[in-house]
């Protein structure tokens, strides 16, 4: 039997959430992302961090995940950002429409160094 | 210096299965990398032919397992051809409602169905249609620049 292969762990950083995705981002990543972003919230994050791998896959169920997490950022007037992606999904958020509710930066030391400034300005 | 390849094709077959969507995968994308694609082109393919395969079990064949999704990729002249066939439990009937990302993240309608959007998206070229068994072909093709040595012989 093939092996799901998302792993999801989260680490904080002040008011920032972030959470790594380990492995392709695709129909079977849901529940596991979801409770992340869950349990994120409930700590207090003001800022989830959606830290990728570059050479993971990130398929349009995934996406459609990511989707929801905008819905529910916005629903908690939270900021989410995206770190990590490869320049292929980078190029497949703005195809879709997606980069327009993340910031995306290339990495997590970059987004943290933006993101902080931004929490002490 | 190996040749690159002129012509080329290959026959897969697996389970209508998600599980087997990443083997898919995997093996287009060490096929187009084979045949000189550059490395954006071959994420390209290698995405769109993700989203076919997922289409084609969870759509064309419902997610019934014992059916089958057979894959072809063909290379000829400088194109790389991808058919992607299920055995047509549901067929598709090109009535599909696609929300835009606005609707979606407001929660207006289904966060799904961008699997076509990214295929048309990514491949140079793309065709659905029903084969003689019912089933759903879905067909994309990718053109290579051929090299200026290439041309030249």
């Amino acid at each position: 039997m093939l092996e799901d292969e998302l792993t999801v762990q989260t680490r904080y950083h002040n008011d920032i959430a972030i959470i790594d995705l380990i492995g392709d981002v695709t129909t079977f990543a849901e529940e596991k992302i979801n409770t992340a972003y869950q349990e994120a919230t409930n700590q207090g994050a003001t800022i989830v961090l959606l830290n990728f791998r570059q050479n993971d896959y990130i398929n349009s169920a995934g996406i459609a995940i990511l989707i929801g997490i905008v819905t529910e950022v916005n629903q908690h007037n939270q900021t989410l950002a995206f770190s990590g992606l490869s320049q292929h999904f980078q190029k497949i958020f703005r195809m879709v429409g997606l980069a327009q509710y993340a910031r995306i930066y290339q990495d997590e030391e970059e987004a943290l160094r933006q993101l902080g400034n931004a929490t002490t300005a | 210096m190996k040749a690159p390849m002129q012509t080329e094709h290959i026959e897969l077959s697996f389970p209508s299965d998600l599980l087997y969507e990443s083997i898919a995968r995997d093996v287009v994308n060490t096929f187009a990398h084979a045949l000189g694609f550059e490395a954006e082109r071959v994420a390209d393919i290698t995405t769109a032919v993700g989203e076919a395969y997922t289409n084609a079990t969870e759509h064309g064949n419902m997610l019934n397992s014992t059916l089958r999704i057979d894959i072809q990729c063909t290379y000829v002249d400088h194109c790389l051809t991808i058919e992607v066939r299920d055995q047509g439990a549901q067929q598709f009937t090109g009535d599909r409602r696609v929300f835009s990302m606005q609707e979606k993240v407001a929660g207006m309608g289904s966060t799904r169905g961008m699997g076509l959007l990214l295929m048309e998206l990514l491949a140079d070229e793309t065709h659905i249609s029903t084969d003689a068994n019912g089933g759903n072909c879905l067909q994309m093709a990718w053109y290579r620049k051929p090299s200026p040595l290439q041309q030249a012989s």
